[in-house]
């Protein structure tokens, strides 16, 4: 027990140590014009002419000091998005990938319910062993995440998030070496296919996202993976399950790293 | 938004994200493999003196250590798994991997020579286990029913269908013990 609470420890402040380079997108807002600056205007032969100057809501309230709140609706826009480590690890070839799209609502720029759907996948043979496991089965997760900052509608966003997710996937367990009655001396092939099994999980999230143009934003996130119920066949539990990862104890750890696009 | 502006978050933005993908690659490499140390299965038989009460109940768990010689015969391929066995309270028995019924001999030799003997058959239903690919496939069997004969045996009881390699006792041998 002990050191299970020291490796969750372990892993919360290597969370905070990857967080660190979002600390500049916290920055505070710019502090407001100092008041002689405004009350200088440029001298000319107005003449009876009379200047005309446009200013916004913005731009007055934040030279008063005043911070502009911008009208949030409730129902503030939806965004979708990708996972790009799913992909990276299929391109490096992974053991393991999933890979990953996502669709949120925003409400009140508080809120963002979110649905990810993807697809994980699994190829992995046994240390020493031609022992081999294969799994490629759908996942999704139900969730929300909750904006941190948002009373600072500049853009930056950081998350602290809850999902529940849940996998319907076969598996297939085989080798090419046969297995020797040492008694009988029979001999039987190891090929079991299309193994069935369901794993429903929970999963905590922290994450941080970025504006980096217009709709195009950037962001990632940390996930603590707990399963809540998990249905395996007799053979054994499966080596990967799709969306959690590999499971020892029924624990995991994961991220993502994202485009998404608010639309 | 200003260009520098643009950088300011690109920048930090784009080196978390590649972190994060490192992570993604370290958790996909990181493997830790845990293969059981005690990964025999056999069966588990304990003998035990069949003793009655007054209602004509059996007496369960009177262990014994049985002093005669004890060879035990897989029946079929004819192979000796258990050869002069002495002194003990019980023997652990290989299992046939692929086969529906074992059929076992007991077979006891006391001092003067003279050899009782009993045949065991184990009905049972075998099921390929793993724990991980780095680890090696076993077969595990659940106890679907026993039978014997009784010139030497009492009962046979069924304590733990599941023949695995925990260790647990499976069966229950009752012999006739002498009045």
């Amino acid at each position: 027990m002990v050191s299970r609470t020291s490796r969750y420890i372990s892993a919360l402040l290597s969370s905070a140590l990857l967080l660190l380079p979002a600390c500049p997108l916290l920055a505070s807002t710019p502090p407001a014009l100092p008041e002689e600056q405004l009350r200088t205007l440029p001298e000319g032969d107005l003449q009876g002419d009379s200047i005309v100057v446009n200013l916004d809501s913005t731009t007055v309230a934040e030279a008063l000091g005043q911070k502009a709140e911008k009208k949030v609706h409730f129902i503030n826009g939806f965004g979708v998005g990708v996972d790009f480590v799913g992909l990276v690890q299929k391109a490096i070839g992974a053991d393991w990938a999933q890979m990953e799209v996502l669709a949120r609502m925003n409400l009140k720029e508080r809120f963002f319910v979110v649905f990810e759907l993807g697809l994980g996948e699994a190829d992995h043979e046994g240390r020493d062993l031609d022992n081999h496991f294969h799994v490629r089965s759908p996942y999704f997760r139900l969730g929300c995440d909750y904006n941190i900052r948002h009373k600072h509608p500049d853009g930056n966003r950081f998350f602290v998030g809850l999902r529940y997710a849940f996998s319907a996937y076969k598996y297939d367990l085989t080798s090419p070496t046969p297995i020797t009655d040492p008694v009988w001396g029979t001999t039987q092939p190891f090929d079991l296919q299309g193994l069935s099994g369901n794993a429903h999980w929970g999963e905590l999230v922290l994450g941080v996202e970025t504006r980096l143009w217009s709709i195009i934003r950037l962001g990632w996130d940390m996930r603590f993976k707990l399963i809540i119920t998990q249905k395996s066949h007799e053979v054994g539990v499966p080596w990967y399950i799709p969306g959690l990862g590999k499971q020892p104890d029924g624990i995991a750890w994961g991220g993502t790293f994202k485009l998404l696009f608010d639309i | 938004m200003s260009k520098k502006g643009t950088s300011y978050r690109l920048l930090p933005s784009i080196a978390g994200g590649v972190m994060a993908c490192v992570l993604g690659v370290a958790l996909c490499a990181c493997e830790s493999v845990s293969c059981p140390l005690n990964n025999t299965v056999e069966s588990v038989y304990g003998f035990y003196a069949a003793l009655y009460d007054d209602n004509g109940q059996l007496v369960k768990d009177q262990g014994i250590s049985i002093g005669d010689t004890l060879n035990v015969t897989l029946l079929g391929p004819d192979s000796i798994i258990a050869n002069r066995v002495t002194n003990q309270s019980g023997v652990n028995l290989p299992v046939s991997f692929y086969e529906d019924t074992d059929v076992i001999e007991f077979a006891l030799t006391d001092t003067l020579s003279r050899v009782g003997r009993d045949t065991l058959w184990i009905h049972k239903r075998n099921t390929h286990h793993w724990d991980d690919p780095s680890c090696p496939v076993h077969m595990w069997h659940q106890v679907l029913g026993v039978r014997s004969t009784h010139h030497l045996i009492d009962t046979v009881l069924v304590t733990n269908p599941q023949i695995n390699y925990d260790g647990l006792e499976n069966f229950q041998i009752y012999f006739r013990i002498a009045e």
